[in-house]
């Protein structure tokens, strides 16, 4: 159960600035769709070169991160794709293995996405042009967020108060708890946004974002201190 | 003209009154405290003064006249004349880093969150408090004119609420900020506000108890032995704790916030290694989180009830536990619709209903009224041989516990026994 709080972890939103996001939305959308394109030799090269990206975005940690989330995701498709196959009276492994690749690629590519986006940033370059668009985009970059801090409170609770029961019975009551929780959280996420999107839509503009990283920024401000 | 005017206000949802006829009239500049017992509607006030009733909830039926500046509270929000701090804080962040969020400060009115160090941090990264300071902070900037302040004290010790309201009370007087606070504890905020407004409450769920079935017992049996353990994620936060907890002791950790209380807490329920040292468990736990406060994985309080009773010993029967805690009325309620108090109360009763020797609370007082903190406070009265260790930045508990340790600098010290 903990290696689905580490998959929600990979996809927690970035504080990198340096792209504009829309770019990187429009640019990631079509190197998703060129995935079924390509030659499968080529989703070797995008496995290595996200990889490196995502290395250098999140750090050394979520090389193991990657590694675990992709087993997780990838030997039960694997496996289902094979049963699959076989019921059907054909086995074609160097079919399963490219559908992998494929996956495995979709999944390293989300990642990047998302890390490589400030959904604050995203907000200041999209409210003034829709801000409903704006605000659903938000939603949906702050979700993966909510998913994750919600389950991993769950988790750290019934990791305690359900040691006892079976492993079904805790992972169907984590479920269902993050499920309610996360509703709520989204619908306290709403409420807030809703009496902040002024100073966010007006402070964010003029900031003449795009400049720096954020992260830059704070190594250099030794002021803030206990 | 009036900073905050609200006349004859009638707020209800499926033909249950939240709010009836209230009145209020607050001048720029002011700092007012709305105060009352749980349920009273004062959260709902203030989701009516920040424009989020009925705008974004259709249900409700709103009735009376609110104005704020002069405007309807949703022209008033769209202007950023509104600033609203809530219960919890978790949800308030769009970016999930500190430092994102803090470049939207405007400089001039810049009040940097010294308190959290490194500021390159998730937001759940931080202490509740440490996070309910950041965003009040940040709510004092830009061209706010009201602030809205739901529960203050729930999560700031009273060092850190002292720092913040002397920094408000500047802006009252300087840029007559207006304040409206809602708080269940008078005695502490009144020093700081011009007056103080009472909502009357319309409704009463939770009973008082009428057979304390488990009546506390002492025994000399240690459930829980901490030796040398140091707390803390990358560096220790504590070091050299010790503490014993006997059997059907109550035990309370007090400190200010960001100390480590919840990071110990975490430790002691096994959540997170100790850095350092070991500790000695002689018994099953029951960890109640801070937060979330909802935590329930069943619809109703009978099925949640029921759950953690077919994973426990059954030394009780339901009825009792039940009638112990005094939870009769709420038992067909959904588990996500009970106020702070009521699902305090649940989470104590689930800990008796499955069997655990010791209960671990983590800031069980946040949201609670005084009726209710001292109807918490003694329930721990009725929980038989079962030690608790509360970790709180109050000393009500003091009133009932064996012993109080307290958390100072990076070590803890047994301040009474």
């Amino acid at each position: 159960m903990k290696l689905l709080a580490e998959i929600f972890e990979l996809f927690i939103p970035g504080i990198h600035r340096r792209i504009n996001p829309i770019i990187v939305i429009v640019s990631t959308t079509i190197l998703s769709l060129t995935v079924f394109m390509v030659k499968p030799i080529w989703l070797l090269l995008y496995v290595a070169v996200l990889l490196v990206v995502l290395l250098k975005l999140r750090g050394l940690k979520v090389l193991f991160k990657v590694s675990k989330a992709l087993l997780v995701l990838l030997v039960p498709f694997m496996l289902l794709s094979t049963t699959f196959q076989y019921i059907m009276g054909f086995i074609d492994l160097e079919f399963t293995t490219i559908s992998s690749l494929r996956l495995m690629v979709l999944v390293l590519l989300s990642s990047t996405t998302i890390a490589l986006i400030d959904p604050l940033h995203l907000i200041a370059v999209i409210s003034s042009k829709s801000p409903n668009l704006a605000l659903a985009l938000a939603l949906v970059f702050r979700l993966a967020y909510t998913l994750y801090i919600d389950y991993t409170r769950i988790l750290e609770v019934y990791s305690v108060n359900l040691r006892r029961a079976g492993f079904i019975k805790r992972l169907t009551a984590t479920l269902t708890a993050t499920t309610y929780l996360a509703l709520t959280s989204t619908l306290s996420f709403i409420e807030y946004f809703y009496t902040r999107k002024y100073l966010i839509t007006r402070n964010t503009r003029y900031k003449g974002m795009g400049k720096e990283t954020l992260g830059s920024k704070a190594k250099g401000d030794s002021k803030h201190t206990l | 003209m009036k900073a905050v005017e609200v006349r004859n206000l009638v707020v209800e949802i499926n033909g249950y009154t939240i709010i009836n006829n209230f009145n209020l009239n607050v001048n720029k500049g002011e700092i007012v405290l709305i105060t009352g017992p749980t349920g009273s509607g004062k959260t709902t006030l203030l989701k009516v003064i920040a424009g989020i009733i009925p705008y974004l909830y259709s249900k409700y039926n709103v009735e009376g006249v609110i104005r704020v500046l002069g405007l309807e509270p949703r022209q008033a929000v769209e202007k950023g004349l509104i600033a609203y701090v809530p219960q919890d804080p978790i949800a308030y962040n769009i970016s999930p880093w500190i430092i994102s969020e803090q470049n939207l400060v405007s400089p001039i009115n810049s009040y940097p969150p010294r308190f959290i160090g490194d500021l390159n941090v998730r937001v759940d990264q931080l202490s509740l408090g440490q996070l309910y300071k950041f965003i009040s902070t940040m709510a004092l900037n830009g061209n706010v004119k009201v602030l809205l302040l739901d529960e203050p004290t729930s999560h700031l010790d009273s060092e850190s609420l002292e720092n913040f309201m002397k920094h408000a009370r500047r802006l009252a007087r300087i840029q007559k900020l207006t304040i409206l606070l809602v708080d269940h504890r008078v005695k502490l905020l009144e020093s700081y506000t011009d007056y103080t407004i009472y909502m009357p409450s319309h409704r009463n769920s939770v009973q008082t108890p009428r057979q304390p079935h488990v009546p506390r017992r002492s025994g000399n049996k240690v459930l829980l032995e901490v030796v040398d353990v140091s707390v803390g994620y990358s560096r220790p936060l504590l070091d050299n704790v010790n503490l014993t907890v006997k059997e059907g002791e109550v035990v309370l950790v007090y400190g200010r916030n960001g100390v480590g209380k919840t990071t110990l807490a975490k430790t002691i329920a096994g959540i997170l290694k100790p850095l350092k040292g070991e500790v000695k468990i002689n018994g099953r736990l029951f960890y109640i989180p801070q937060s979330p406060i909802y935590w329930f994985s069943h619809r109703t309080v009978r099925e949640e009830l029921r759950f953690y009773h077919a994973i426990g010993d059954r030394r009780l029967s339901l009825e009792q536990i039940v009638e112990t805690i005094g939870i009769e009325e709420i038992l067909e309620k959904h588990t996500y619709t009970l106020s702070i108090g009521e699902a305090r109360l649940l989470s104590i009763a689930l800990a008796m209903a499955s069997g655990a020797d010791i209960i671990i609370l983590d800031e069980p007082l946040i949201g609670l009224d005084d009726y209710e903190s001292l109807r918490l406070v003694n329930t721990l009265l009725y929980t038989g041989k079962r030690s608790v260790l509360v970790f709180s930045h109050s000393k009500l508990f003091s009133r009932v516990a064996d012993k109080v340790y307290e958390i100072r600098g990076r070590k803890i010290i047994e301040a009474t026994s």
